[in-house]
């Protein structure tokens, strides 16, 4: 499990960043829009925990349920109840 | 070449920062652009992370690519997680940002300013992210251990147990100072407390759309969310026009703290979670998105700053809290140039979730910079207002008078013009029925927030939706901080007195959580129910502490910091945490001793005592005040002392080390190669 490839925030998207870095044509100047567009979503998938809920369930090997989210939920919760909030 | 390049463009970075720099800081008698304050504030950034944060990684530090994070070795998919460098970047931002970078700056904001402006970026640069960045390095190479841990094992067991307390007063203060932010914010305010009424049904209902009908899809319910909130905005002002409805949700200041001490309770000892959760990411969804709204409003408007580079009440006469610059505006300002709770969130999650050592200077160093730019936008919100409408709305009633007409001529005669007339138009343009006296900084910000966005989006008709949008946004993220809070403390105080009796530590045997969930939340509803009946408004005192006890906090980590570097043997380097800890221990000291012992009453809390004792007639509420001043002069010196244990533990220890008394060596994780590396190169 460890040394699997997981389908979550780890994963990096290829390495073309900023406009220009990838050419000179219009359309390889906006390469950088799907990885920031990827990075976004994967940003926003970790602060809302919902990369940690498809590791949960990768990890117990379930698809998603209402029952699988409520013991996604307990485990979760209990993590984060520890972790404080900055001022 | 290459090193000539970077020399070159470093040397025109610099040159560009200093005239925006020379403009804010020499310009008298002219009001200058926000834009002036962003241009610095961004070169200065930029020079810091790129040649200071380099200097600390390549030098000091010596980030190693090839050696496995903890993330990597202990990967379970739960806490440990190898993350994307800046998916990392972002939740360590979401975790660091909280009110304090809002609140500081415009209560410093009666400075003028400068004062914090330069605070908060030089304290950024040279304080606040080196800490960040050295802690979560730190932390990342022993196995991502708290601040609390690494001070025990680095520093002493004393240095634990000082940690620990520190901690816990810094949780209680702050929780009581955050509550007493949404108490003022929202007293005698029916819209504002409606529309926070409103969340608890809009999470339930989130709560319900992810358990049963999309599970785990969070963005979705907090977008939806998000709406009805806006939705419960808009309602807000249909409840505020009607006379019956709206005295349904006007409430004073010391109803609203009782309901919010029986929320903290609630949140801390019952499974609610079916509504905390929910409202977790609301808020989150709502404070990132109003950061993000914050940044391209200022940068669409150019707004022209109102308030002059420095005041009157440099000389420590200030209305909104008394004290000179020094110490007062550095421990005023503490999220947004130095914190010492961000180093709690860098030994904490973040260290779990590295994947690449080289990656803890942009998600330390550099999410701290991101934190000090809203503290520069909060600034900026403060700054734009009219400085005699800043006054009003900030100064308590204690200081100006109650009647409209005498605070607008108090305020008036400060050199700072403002009419009764014309706040009466500006809090009816917001919605209120007064905006006199509002301490805590969160309406002034709500204020300045409103005029920003409704000069770009919406003009004077949405002024009042804007106001009570922002007062939505602070309130809201401010409860998540209060619940989240409360139950860490349950959790540390369970943790302590496990070791007395067993079953106490127990987190799941209820006597144990609602005897704990009672201490921690009588504490903090001390401070707040003192802050609350308070004639100065509570934030003269309160904020202070606060600031007093987030410092201190920054002094251990420093401390547990400065005690690392030199068991590296990098001595001729610890300069870099040295100078910033010996310059909080000078203005925490300092803040500290006139806070205790200043022949002001409206500085020393004992002065302060011995005048209302000296009164004729002696009161139930003036012995009262009487016990609290003497009580937060005894926890202010506690503080010091603790940290000065510290400290003397701290200098001992280094004296050894240096003199080769004691070996020096650091208590990191054995050195394992990454496979990251391998894969990359395959």
């Amino acid at each position: 499990m460890k040394n699997q490839k997981r389908a979550t925030s780890m994963e990096d998207p290829p390495r073309v960043w900023f406009p220009g870095a990838a050419g000179k044509t219009h359309l390889s100047r906006l390469a950088w829009l799907p990885r920031f567009a990827a990075i976004l979503a994967s940003l926003l998938q970790e602060i809302f925990d919902e990369s940690a809920y498809h590791r949960f369930l990768e990890r117990n090997q379930i698809s998603s349920s209402t029952r699988a989210y409520a013991a996604f939920r307990e485990e979760n919760d209990r993590l984060k109840a520890q972790r404080p909030k900055c001022c | 070449m290459k090193t000539a390049l970077r020399i070159v463009i470093g040397i025109s970075v610099a040159i560009v920062a200093a005239l925006p720099l020379g403009k804010i800081a020499l310009d008298r008698g002219e009001q200058v652009n926000a834009m002036w304050l962003l241009l610095a504030a961004f070169c200065v950034y930029f020079l810091g992370y790129r040649f200071y944060s380099r200097f600390i990684a390549a030098k000091l530090l010596v980030l190693d690519a090839q050696r496995a994070t903890p993330a990597e070795r202990l990967d379970n998919g739960r806490d440990f997680v190898p993350t994307n460098k800046w998916v990392v970047f972002g939740h360590h931002f979401a975790a660091i940002a909280g009110p304090g970078p809002l609140v500081g700056p415009v209560l410093a904001a009666q400075f003028g300013y400068l004062p914090g402006t330069i605070w908060i970026l030089l304290g950024a640069i040279f304080g606040g992210c080196v800490q960040d960045f050295l802690i979560l390095l730190f932390s990342v190479r022993r196995d991502g251990k708290s601040l609390t841990e690494m001070a025990r094992e680095e520093v002493g067991r004393l240095g634990g147990f000082v940690a620990y307390l520190a901690i816990i007063s810094i949780i209680v203060i702050l929780l009581a100072v955050c509550a007493l932010i949404v108490v003022n914010a929202l007293k005698a305010s029916p819209w504002g407390v409606f529309t926070i009424a409103m969340t608890v049904p809009i999470a339930l209902l989130m709560g319900f759309y992810l358990r049963r009908l999309r599970p785990g899809k969070v963005l979705e319910s907090s977008a939806l969310g998000f709406v009805l909130v806006l939705l419960a905005i808009w309602a807000g002002q249909v409840v505020s026009r009607s006379a019956v409805v709206s005295s349904w949700f006007s409430w004073s200041g010391p109803v609203l703290a009782t309901v919010i001490i029986v929320y903290g309770f609630a949140a801390s000892a019952l499974p609610v979670w079916l509504l905390l959760a929910p409202r977790d990411y609301l808020s989150t969804f709502v404070k990132l998105g109003t950061i993000a709204m914050l940044a391209l409003g200022i940068i669409a408007l150019r707004p022209t700053l109102h308030m002059p580079a420095l005041t009157r009440f440099v000389d420590g006469t200030g209305p909104i809290f008394a004290g000179k610059i020094f110490p007062f505006a550095f421990i005023t300002i503490a999220c947004g140039a130095i914190s010492g709770f961000h180093s709690l969130i860098s030994s904490g999650t973040t260290p779990k979730m590295i994947r690449r050592e080289p990656e803890t200077r942009m998600v330390g160093y550099g999410a701290m910079i991101a934190e000090s730019m809203v503290a520069v936008m909060a600034m900026i919100a403060a700054c734009v207002l009219q400085p005699g409408i800043y006054f009003a709305i900030n100064s308590p009633a204690g200081i100006v008078g109650k009647a409209p007409e005498a605070a607008a001529a108090t305020i008036s005669n400060w050199g700072f013009p403002v009419t009764a007339e014309g706040m009466h138009v500006l809090a009816q343009s917001v919605g209120e029925e007064t905006l006199y006296n509002r301490t805590g900084g969160a309406p002034a910000f709500a204020v300045g927030m409103a005029h920003i966005f409704s000069s770009s989006l919406g003009g004077q008709t949405l002024m009042a939706i804007w106001y009570h949008f922002a007062i939505m946004f602070e309130a809201l993220f401010i409860l998540t901080v209060l619940d989240a809070g409360t139950r860490v403390g349950r959790f540390m105080i369970q943790d302590a007195l496990g070791h007395v009796w067993k079953p106490l530590g127990r987190t799941s045997w209820y006597p144990s959580i609602l005897a704990t969930s009672g201490l921690i939340v009588a504490a903090w509803g001390y401070f707040l129910w003192q802050g609350v009946k308070d004639p100065l408004g509570g934030i003269n005192s309160l904020w202070p502490l606060f600031g007093i006890a987030n410092q201190l906090l920054a002094t251990v980590a420093l401390c547990v910091a400065t005690t690392i570097v030199i068991k590296m043997g990098k001595q001729r380097l610890v300069a870099v945490t040295l100078v910033p800890l010996l310059w909080l221990v000078s203005v925490t000291f300092t803040a500290s001793w006139h806070k205790i012992f200043d022949p002001n009453p409206r500085v020393g809390f004992l002065a302060h005592a011995r005048q209302l004792g000296a009164s004729a007639i002696p009161s139930l509420d003036a012995s009262r005040v009487i016990l609290n001043d003497r009580l937060d002069a005894v926890v202010t010196g506690l503080l010091i002392f603790l940290v000065a244990l510290i400290l003397v533990e701290s200098f001992l220890l280094w004296r050894r080390v240096l003199s080769g008394r004691q070996p020096a060596a650091v208590k990191e994780s054995p050195f394992v190669m990454t496979r990251f590396a391998a894969e990359e190169q395959g």
